[in-house]
C-alpha cells in the first residue's frame, strides 16, 4: 500500500499518466514545463483508475522548469476536521477515553526531490464544508463522514485514510459531554507501517467548560504502529502543545440556527 | 518699464528671493514626503491589520503634516500665529453656522470609524442599495454596487438611518421558500430537502439546516428550509441549493403548485351547474346530455 499512496512517476510530454488511490482517480499530463491534472471520483476503493472523463477538469500548471518525474504523496486535509461522535459522548471527571478516526488524505503533486514546489493539492474524498464555533466568530472546517471509533478492526484501513489516535482526558470537575470535536491536523505527521497510514497521537486534555482544551500532539510514532516510517511531516511546523476550543459541548445545542 | 524695475528693486531683495525659495522647497519637499508617508504607512498598516485602519492613518498623517506644512509656512512669512487662530476661531464659529450639514457629517464620519459598524471592504445595504465600502471620508462614505454604480452616501445619513452590514459575521444563512401540494407527504418532501443540502459540500453540516413548517396557503404548503454557507460562499450556495431542490422535486414527482382557485356553488362535493344560453333561448341541460 506505500507504494500505491506514495509514488513517484515518470511523465512523457502529451502521454497521460493515471492512477488510483481509493476512491480517486488521479491524471496527470506534461507538455513541456505546463502540468496537467485532473481527477474523478467513484464508489470503488481499489482497482483500475477509471477512465479519463468526457469533460475532465484539468488544472493547468506553468512550472519554473522541465520535470520529468513527479511525486504524489498523501498530506492532511488543509483544514481542521470535525468528527462525530454519532451519540453523545461522556467522559467522566479524570476518565481517559482512547478514540480512533479516520481521515481521508489529500495527494500533493510536487516535483521530486523538490518538496517546496506544491504543483497541486487533490482531495481523495470531498469533503462537506462546517463550521466549528458560533454564529458570529468560529473557523471553517470539513465534516467527517465516519465517527470515532473506539476499536480499530482491519477493514477499516484503507489506502486513503489515516488513522488517527486520540486520547481524551477529563480534567475537569465536571463530565464531558459532546456530539463533535475538532482535530487539528495541520499539526500532524503521516506514517506508514505494512501499508496502514498512521498519525501522531493527539493528547486532548479538557479541563473545564469555559476553558478551552490543551491539545498535545505527541510527534511520535503511536504505539499501534511502532517502527512505521514518516510520509509526510505537518503543514504548520509543530507546536506540540496548544489550547484550542475542540468539543462542541452540549450548551451549543441549544443556540438555533433560526 | 519704470514701475517693473522699482518692484523688483523694491520688493524682490535677494533675502525675499531666498525666503520664496525657502517657502517652495518646503511645501514641495514637504508635500512630497508627506505623500509618500501617506502611502507607506497606509500599505503598511492594511497589510499588519486591515484597509480600514490603512485608509485611517494615511488620511490622519496627510491632514496632520498639511497643518503643519502650513504653519511653517506661515511662519515663514511672518505671519504671527495667535491673532490668526483668534481670527480662525471666529472664522470657524461663521462658517460652522454656515455649513452646519458640513459639520455634521465630519462629527459623524468620526463616530462612524469609532463605532466600527463595518469597515472598508465590508458588503453594506443602505436603503434598497447593496454594494462594498470603498472608503469612509470626511463627509460620506463611498460605495461601489454590485451594478458598478457610485454610491455616496452623507456620513450623516449613515448615523442616522439602518443599514445592515452583510458581511459582518463569518457564515450566513440561506432561506427557501417552498410550496409543495396539500397531495404531498410532507416527510418525504423534508428528507428529499435535507438531501438535497447534504450533497453540496459548500452548505455547511453545522449549523444544521433547518426545514420550517410555514402555512397552509390558498393553493399549497408553503414551507421555508434554511441552510448555511460561509459568507464567500453565499451566492453559490442560494443558486445550488433551489436549482437542485428544482431538479428533485421534478425527479421524485413532487409537485410545486400553481396558485389556483376552486370555485363551488352551494356545496363543496356537487359540480358547478352551467346553463348554455343561445339566442335568447335557454338551453335545457339534458338535451346537451343527450346530443353526447
Amino acid at each position: 500500500m506505500q507504494e500505491s499512496v506514495l509514488k513517484t512517476v515518470h511523465l512523457i510530454d502529451d502521454e497521460i499518466f493515471k492512477c488510483r488511490i481509493g476512491p480517486l482517480s488521479l491524471f496527470l499530463k506534461k507538455q513541456l514545463n505546463d502540468m496537467w491534472i485532473a481527477s474523478s471520483r467513484d464508489e470503488n476503493r481499489d482497482g483500475d483508475p477509471e477512465e479519463l472523463p468526457e469533460i475532465p477538469d484539468w488544472q493547468r500548471i506553468a512550472l519554473p522548469e522541465k520535470h520529468q518525474e513527479i511525486q504524489l504523496n498523501p498530506v492532511f486535509p488543509d483544514r481542521s476536521v470535525v468528527i462525530d461522535t454519532e451519540n453523545i459522548y461522556r467522559v467522566f471527571r479524570k476518565a481517559r477515553s482512547r478514540v480512533y478516526c479516520r481521515i481521508p488524505v489529500f495527494i500533493r503533486v510536487t516535483p521530486k526531490d523538490r518538496d517546496d514546489v506544491i504543483i497541486a493539492e487533490i482531495p481523495t474524498v470531498i469533503l462537506s464544508n462546517t463550521w466549528f464555533g458560533d454564529f458570529t466568530e468560529g473557523e471553517l472546517s470539513y465534516a467527517l463522514s465516519s465517527t470515532a471509533r473506539r476499536v480499530l478492526h482491519k477493514e477499516l484501513f484503507d489506502p486513503h485514510l489515516v488513522v488517527c489516535p486520540m486520547e481524551i482526558n477529563n480534567q475537569s470537575e465536571n463530565e464531558l459531554r459532546f456530539e463533535k470535536m475538532c482535530l487539528r491536523v495541520d499539526r500532524l505527521s503521516i506514517y506508514v507501517k505494512d501499508g496502514e497510514m498512521w498519525a501522531d497521537e493527539t493528547l486532548i486534555t479538557h479541563h473545564g467548560r469555559d476553558s478551552h482544551s490543551d491539545i498535545e500532539m505527541k510527534g511520535v510514532v503511536p504505539v499501534e504502529a511502532k517502527g512505521a516510517l514518516l510520509l509526510s511531516r505537518p503543514r504548520t511546523p509543530v507546536r506540540r502543545s496548544v489550547a484550542v476550543r475542540t468539543f462542541k459541548i452540549l450548551r451549543d445545542i441549544s443556540v438555533p440556527g433560526f | 518699464m519704470d514701475f517693473f524695475t522699482g518692484l523688483f528693486e523694491g520688493y524682490l531683495t535677494e533675502a525675499r528671493v531666498l525666503q520664496l525659495i525657502r517657502i517652495a522647497t518646503i511645501i514641495v519637499v514637504g508635500i512630497t514626503l508627506l505623500l509618500f508617508l501617506k502611502r507607506y504607512l497606509g500599505r503598511y498598516v492594511t497589510k499588519q491589520y486591515t484597509p480600514h485602519y490603512g485608509m485611517l492613518i494615511g488620511k490622519l498623517v496627510f491632514y496632520i503634516g498639511i497643518a503643519l506644512i502650513l504653519v511653517m509656512v506661515l511662519q515663514d512669512l511672518g505671519f504671527s500665529l495667535t491673532p490668526l487662530l483668534g481670527a480662525a476661531g471666529i472664522l470657524g464659529i461663521a462658517l460652522g453656522f454656515a455649513s452646519q450639514t458640513s459639520v455634521s457629517n465630519v462629527i459623524s464620519g468620526f463616530f462612524l470609524i469609532a463605532e466600527q459598524s463595518f469597515k472598508v471592504g465590508d458588503v453594506v445595504k443602505v436603503g434598497e442599495n447593496v454594494g462594498v465600502v470603498l472608503s469612509i471620508d470626511t463627509l460620506s462614505v463611498k460605495i461601489r454596487m454590485f451594478d458598478n454604480r457610485f454610491l455616496r452616501v452623507p456620513n450623516e445619513t449613515m448615523i442616522k438611518s439602518q443599514f445592515i452590514n452583510i458581511t459582518r459575521f463569518p457564515i450566513r444563512r440561506i432561506d427557501c421558500n417552498i410550496s409543495v401540494a396539500y397531495k404531498e407527504d410532507l416527510s418525504r418532501v423534508r428528507d428529499i430537502l435535507f438531501d438535497v443540502a447534504e450533497n453540496i459540500p459548500f452548505s455547511l453540516k453545522e449549523p444544521p439546516p433547518l426545514l420550517i413548517f410555514d402555512k397552509y396557503g390558498s393553493s399549497s404548503i408553503d414551507l421555508l428550509f434554511v441552510a448555511w454557507a460561509v459568507r464567500e460562499d453565499f451566492l453559490k450556495l442560494r443558486n445550488a441549493l433551489n436549482m437542485g431542490i428544482k431538479e428533485r422535486f421534478d425527479k421524485e414527482g413532487i409537485e410545486i403548485p400553481f396558485p389556483h382557485v376552486s370555485v363551488y356553488a352551494g356545496s363543496a362535493s356537487d359540480p358547478l351547474p352551467v346553463d348554455f344560453i343561445s339566442a335568447g333561448k335557454t338551453i335545457d341541460r339534458s338535451d346537451i346530455a343527450g346530443k353526447d
